[in-house]
C-alpha cells in the first residue's frame, strides 16, 4: 500500500519535478557557474576568472543605468496600476446592471500579447508622424507631431511604455480587487452609515482599504515582480534592426544584447543575471516582511 | 583563390582575411546610400550636398510643415550610420595594426555636427517603417533618406527620374565621401567530416563559375557582384543612379573591420546616440568609447 502510494506520487509529481530540474534549476546553476568564467561564445568555458565578471558588470555604466531604469519604471507603473485597477474595481462593483459585461470588457486586454500590444502602440497609436493617433489628436489642438519613442528629451517614451502595460494588466488586477471587495461584509458599511460616516472618501479610507489589506499586499507584490521582469514591451517598442537606444533599457534587455545577441558574452551576462536575481530576491523578501501578504483580511 | 584574388573587391575581401589567410569568399557587395528627391532640392534652390555642413543646411532648408529634410532611421541615425561619419572625417574604426582608429579631435568635431540635425528638427523620427525600407521617402515624409542599395529598384519604379543618390558627404580637410559596404561570405566548417568536398564546392561556385555569381547578384535582388570584373560587365549597373552606386561602393566603400566586435559596437552606438539626440559632449563620450574599444581590441588580439 505504501509502495503504491509512493509510485503514484512519482507518477504525478515526477514529470513536473523533472521538467523543473531540467529547465529551471540546471540552467540556473549553470548560469551561476558561467558567471565565474570567461565564457565568450561557449557554455563550456575553461578560463576561470573568479569575480572578474562581477566587477566588470557592476562597473559597466550601461548595466547600472539599466538598474536605475527599472527602479524608475517600477516607481511609475506600480502606483499607477494600483490606483487605476482599484478604481475600476470600485466602479464595476457599484454598477447594478451589466456588471459581468463590464468585468469582461475591462479584463479582455489581459488576453492580448505584450508583443502585439507593443507593436500597435509603436506603429499606430504613438508613431512619430502626423497620422499617428496621438499626433492626430495633438493636431486638432494645433500641436506639432511628437516623436514619442525617438526623443529622449523630454522623455515621452515613458508615456508609451507605461500606458501599454497599464492597458494590458489593469483588468487582471481589477479582478483581484473585485474578489477582495466582494468578501467585505456589507454589515461593516451599514454600521458605518449608522455611525454617521459619509459615503465616499471616509468609507473608502477607513473601511474598504483596511479590509483590502491582504489583497493589496498581493497585488503590489505581483506588480513589483512583474515590473522587474520587464522585457517584452521595452524590446518591441524601442529596439530596431541595429540595436537598442541607450535610454529606457532595463537590465534584461541589456543582458539580452550582451549574452544572447551577437555579443555572446555568456559569462558577463550570467554575472548580470545573478546580480539582478539578488536584487529581486532582496526587494521581494523585504516587501513581504513589510506588507505581510500572509495575514488574512480579517486579521489585517 | 590564387590568380583571382585581386579581382575581388578589396573592401569586402579585407574583413574576411586575417593575417593573410582568407576565411570566407565574398558573394555579393551590398551598400547604403543617401537618396534625395531632385524636384524638392530644385524647388529649394539647393545643389546635392557634398559636405557634411551642406547636408545639415540642406536638411534644415528642406524641412517644412509636412515634410522633414532627412531620414536616418527612427533612432536618429546612431544605428545605421555607425562608423560612416568617422570614415567621412578621414578616420576609421580600427586601424590596420588593430588599434582604435578614431582617437582624434576630428572625430568629436564631425560627430558633434550630427547633433545639429536634432536641434534643427530636420530629422524624420518615429516613422512607421525604418530606414531600410524606402516607404518614408516614397510617401513624401522626407526629402532625403539614408537607405540600402536594395531599395533602388523600388524607388526607381515609383519615382522614375525624380531621385538621385549620394555617398555620405566628406567632412573637414582630411575628409572623403563614404559609403559602408558589406558582403555575405561562403565559408566551410573546419569541423565537418566532408571538409575537402565542401571546399571544392565553394571554390566551384564562388570562384570558378562567374556566370552563376552574376546571376545570383542581379537576378534575385539588387546587389553588386563581389568580383570587380563582373561588376563592370553588368548591364543593369551601367547607367543612372545604379552606376553611381557602383562607383561609390568601389571608390568610397569601407567595410566594418574584422576586429570591431559587438561590445565595441554597443559602446560606440550608445555614445553616438547620446551625441546626436541628447547633445552630449562628443569629446567626453568618445573618451569613454576609446577606452572601452581599446580594452576590447586587446582582448580579441590576445585570444586569437
Amino acid at each position: 500500500m505504501r509502495g503504491r502510494r509512493a509510485l503514484w506520487f512519482w507518477v504525478f509529481v515526477g514529470p513536473f519535478a523533472l521538467g523543473l530540474a531540467l529547465f529551471t534549476y540546471v540552467p540556473l546553476l549553470w548560469s551561476v557557474a558561467l558567471s565565474f568564467f570567461d565564457a565568450h561564445n561557449t557554455v563550456t568555458p575553461t578560463h576561470f576568472v573568479g569575480l572578474g565578471n562581477y566587477t566588470a558588470v557592476l562597473r559597466d555604466d550601461a548595466f547600472v543605468a539599466g538598474l536605475k531604469t527599472f527602479v524608475l519604471f517600477t516607481a511609475f507603473i506600480v502606483p499607477v496600476t494600483y490606483v487605476f485597477s482599484l478604481s475600476l474595481a470600485l466602479m464595476v462593483n457599484r454598477v447594478r446592471r451589466a456588471r459581468a459585461f463590464f468585468r469582461s470588457v475591462f479584463f479582455l486586454p489581459a488576453a492580448c500579447s505584450y508583443v502585439v500590444a507593443a507593436l500597435i502602440w509603436k506603429m499606430s497609436l504613438f508613431n512619430g508622424v502626423r497620422f499617428g493617433l496621438a499626433n492626430t489628436v495633438l493636431g486638432w489642438f494645433g500641436g506639432a507631431p511628437v516623436a514619442w519613442l525617438s526623443t529622449p528629451d523630454p522623455p515621452w517614451y515613458w508615456l508609451v511604455v507605461v500606458t501599454v502595460r497599464l492597458w494590458l494588466q489593469a483588468g487582471f488586477y481589477m479582478i483581484l480587487f473585485l474578489a477582495g471587495l466582494q468578501r467585505i461584509d456589507p454589515v461593516l458599511y451599514e454600521a458605518a452609515a449608522v455611525d454617521g460616516a459619509r459615503p465616499g472618501w471616509t468609507v473608502l479610507r477607513h473601511i474598504t482599504l483596511p479590509q483590502l489589506r491582504a489583497t493589496s499586499a498581493a497585488v503590489v507584490l505581483l506588480l513589483v515582480v512583474n515590473a522587474f521582469q520587464a522585457f517584452d514591451e521595452f524590446y518591441n517598442l524601442l529596439s530596431d534592426a541595429r540595436g537598442y537606444p541607450p535610454y529606457a533599457r532595463p537590465p534584461l534587455v541589456y543582458l539580452y544584447y550582451t549574452a544572447l545577441g551577437q555579443g555572446q558574452n555568456l559569462g558577463l551576462g550570467s554575472a548580470g543575471a545573478v546580480v539582478l536575481a539578488l536584487v529581486i530576491a532582496v526587494v521581494t523578501v523585504g516587501q513581504a516582511r513589510w506588507l505581510g501578504p500572509g495575514r488574512t483580511d480579517a486579521g489585517g | 583563390m590564387d590568380g583571382v584574388r585581386d579581382d575581388f573587391n578589396p573592401a569586402v575581401l579585407g574583413p574576411k582575411t586575417y593575417r593573410g589567410r582568407v576565411y570566407g569568399i565574398p558573394q555579393v557587395v551590398d551598400t547604403q546610400l543617401l537618396y534625395y528627391r531632385k524636384s524638392l532640392l530644385e524647388k529649394a534652390g539647393l545643389e546635392p550636398p557634398t559636405t557634411l555642413d551642406a547636408l545639415v543646411d540642406a536638411a534644415r532648408e528642406l524641412t517644412g510643415g509636412k515634410v522633414k529634410g532627412l531620414f536616418l532611421g527612427n533612432d536618429g541615425g546612431a544605428g545605421v550610420l555607425g562608423g560612416t561619419p568617422l570614415y567621412a572625417a578621414g578616420l576609421e574604426l580600427v586601424t590596420q595594426d588593430g588599434e582604435v582608429g578614431f582617437d582624434d579631435p576630428a572625430a568629436a568635431r564631425t560627430l558633434g555636427k550630427l547633433h545639429r540635425f536634432h536641434t534643427d528638427k530636420s530629422l524624420l523620427l518615429g516613422a512607421p517603417s525604418d530606414w531600410s525600407d524606402p516607404s518614408a521617402f516614397l510617401q513624401g515624409l522626407t526629402a532625403m533618406q539614408w537607405s540600402g542599395l536594395w531599395a533602388l529598384p523600388q524607388v526607381r519604379r515609383e519615382l522614375g527620374d525624380d531621385f538621385g543618390v549620394l555617398p555620405f558627404p566628406a567632412d573637414g580637410g582630411g575628409g572623403r565621401p563614404t559609403v559602408p559596404v558589406g558582403a555575405y561570405g561562403a565559408a566551410v566548417s573546419a569541423r565537418s567530416r566532408h571538409k575537402e568536398v565542401a571546399k571544392e564546392y565553394v571554390k566551384w561556385l564562388w570562384v570558378d563559375h562567374t556566370d552563376f555569381q552574376q546571376d545570383f547578384a542581379l537576378s534575385y535582388g539588387f546587389h553588386i557582384p563581389a568580383r570587380v570584373s563582373l561588376a563592370q560587365k553588368a548591364v543593369r549597373l551601367r547607367q543612372g543612379p545604379a552606376a553611381d552606386a557602383v562607383r561609390f561602393a568601389t571608390d568610397h566603400g569601407y567595410a566594418q573591420p574584422l576586429l570591431w566586435t559587438p561590445a565595441s559596437q554597443t559602446a560606440y552606438q550608445d555614445a553616438l546616440s547620446r551625441i546626436i539626440r541628447n547633445g552630449a559632449s562628443p569629446e567626453r563620450e568618445l573618451r569613454d568609447v576609446v577606452r572601452k574599444v581599446s580594452a576590447e581590441l586587446d582582448r580579441v588580439k590576445k585570444s586569437s
